[in-house]
């Protein structure tokens, strides 16, 4: 790709791979800094990178650069995720958006950033899998369990109900 | 080599029973046991339980350890998320529907299914766009040429605009001067001459006072004449335009004796070059430096240094003296140095 494609990714990509890192850590600066990250690296092998499968190369990227990020602070995360739960259920939530925001906290950093790729991105089973490196039906069991999961935390909810 | 006795024994049954036992120890081992008759019925009850048989007990209800992308999942929830995905078959599809449609609690248990479905914000926007956009390697470089190029042009235009000026300011006071001198004597002596321009060494046509006519006189000419070809001799021009104008009211007086060998002042050679030869108004650099050069002094031979001597000379007219250059005692050129408002430097050349 040329230096024109590489700063049309950016106008047209930046905003989406930051909306889901920052959906994936919740750290503005640390998404920034991932997303600059990505396309440094595309920057740098922006020659051997085909322009039409760019938008791959960026999500896929910044998914590795968030589970690094996320591994290296997992005890942390840990902790969030089991804590939170509980408090979530005695506050009172004003609509759905709230509410998911609140339990895809919750899921397995996995099933979160393939349920992020498909909901936001819109990515195949078979395109998700090449981006995370997972297998197919890793990608799938992944998404299920994370939509019934979201299903069961905002279910018990009285006031969506 | 270690022989069967009763405190090793167990090594070589075990050898004897696998079959594992050496054929020259075969005999050592059957005197063993007809030596020791206990030992004899004991091998005997091992043997009889050497090999155990593994049975044939199975476990039950092996599915409910198999792993699949259902476990978990009740199979109304699959059902939804695959509809949800687009995963469903269209037999499969409509009978979902048909479930939903006619169960109110499963139709309230697909909306929450519905409410799963993330929508990005799209106010949430990457603040820094501009900062990740990259440059091709030409275009930075015909960037920073573009700079230097009109950091050039500025400075140049500077330089010719203040060079403008101050050639203005030096030539208003010359011609004031030579109009009182011209209307007492009608004549311009030697010494007038010398002031207006200060720079001339000598001046060829001294000795033969020039006549002005009167209403030649009175003519105020400071004007920069219109035709001026070549922009890059400014300086040059509106030198020679000054004392173009005396020399057009002076009464043609023939040169006598003209030499220019060793003169540093385009001034006068611009006037000799006038009255020599009235087509050319006035040289070109080219020219000056050609003048130079070619009349040079007597017994002195056309070489580098000459030219050289000479084109710094001329660029030191040019330029105000604001280039100057010096000599060592050998006349090579030891040193050359630029001074203006904006820049000074000096370039030392050879050793003195």
């Amino acid at each position: 790709m040329t230096s024109e494609d590489y700063n049309n990714a950016v106008d047209l990509h930046a905003d989406g791979v930051f909306r889901f890192v920052l959906k994936n850590i919740r750290d503005e600066d640390r998404a920034h800094d991932i997303v600059q990250d990505s396309f440094e690296k595309l920057w740098i092998h922006h020659r051997e990178v085909d322009a039409a499968k760019v938008k791959s190369y960026l999500f896929s990227t910044a998914y590795h650069r968030t589970i690094d990020v996320l591994r290296k602070d997992q005890k942390q995360h840990f902790l969030e995720e089991h804590q939170l739960p509980d408090d979530g259920h005695t506050q009172q939530y004003s609509d759905v958006e709230e509410v998911l925001n609140q339990a895809i906290q919750l899921l397995p950093s996995d099933q979160r950033s393939v349920l992020l790729l498909r909901d936001f991105e819109g990515y195949s089973y078979k395109e998700i899998s090449e981006l995370t490196a997972l297998s197919e039906a890793q990608v799938k069991v992944y998404i299920y369990r994370a939509r019934v999961f979201l299903k069961n935390y905002i279910g018990k909810l009285d006031v969506l109900v | 080599m270690m022989k069967i006795n009763r405190k090793n024994y167990e090594i070589y049954f075990l050898d004897y029973l696998d079959g594992n036992l050496p054929g020259d120890q075969i005999d050592d081992f059957l005197d063993f046991l007809k030596n020791n008759p206990d030992l004899h019925e004991e091998l005997k009850a091992v043997s009889s339980f050497n090999k155990l048989s593994p049975g044939g007990a199975v476990f039950q209800k092996k599915e409910t350890l198999l792993k699949d992308g259902r476990s978990g999942v009740s199979d109304f929830d699959y059902q939804a998320v695959a509809y949800l995905e687009g995963d469903l078959e269209e037999d499969d599809e409509k009978a979902f529907l048909e479930t939903i449609t006619n169960d109110k609690a499963s139709e309230k248990e697909f909306d929450l299914f519905l409410k799963t479905k993330l929508v990005p914000n799209d106010r949430v926007v990457f603040p820094n766009k501009v900062a990740l956009h990259r440059k091709s390697g030409v275009k930075v470089l015909m960037y920073w040429t573009s700079r230097v190029a009109a950091g050039l042009i500025l400075l140049f235009g500077l330089w010719a605009v203040w060079n403008h000026q101050s050639n203005n300011v030096e030539s208003q006071p010359n011609i004031v001067q030579k109009q009182p001198q011209n209307d007492d004597n009608q004549t311009t002596p030697q010494k007038n001459r010398e002031i207006i321009q200060p720079k001339t060494e000598k001046l060829v046509d001294a000795q033969t006072p020039d006549k002005l006519s009167p209403v030649q006189q009175k003519q105020p000419v400071l004007s920069t004449p219109a035709a001026i070809e070549k922009p890059g001799l400014v300086a040059l021009k509106e030198r020679l335009e000054e004392r173009e104008v005396a020399p057009r009211k002076i009464v043609p007086v023939p040169v006598q004796s003209v030499s220019l060998a060793g003169e540093s002042s385009d001034v006068q050679f611009a006037m000799n070059k006038t009255s020599e030869k009235q087509t050319d108004k006035y040289l070109t650099v080219n020219g000056l430096l050609a003048e130079k050069v070619w009349h040079q002094k007597q017994g002195e031979s056309v070489s580098l240094s000459r030219v050289l001597t000479a084109g710094l000379e001329a660029v030191s007219s040019v330029s105000n003296d604001r280039l100057k250059y010096e000599t060592n005692p050998k006349g090579k050129i030891s040193e050359i140095s630029l001074n203006t408002r904006l820049l000074a430097f000096s370039i030392p050349l050879k050793k003195r």
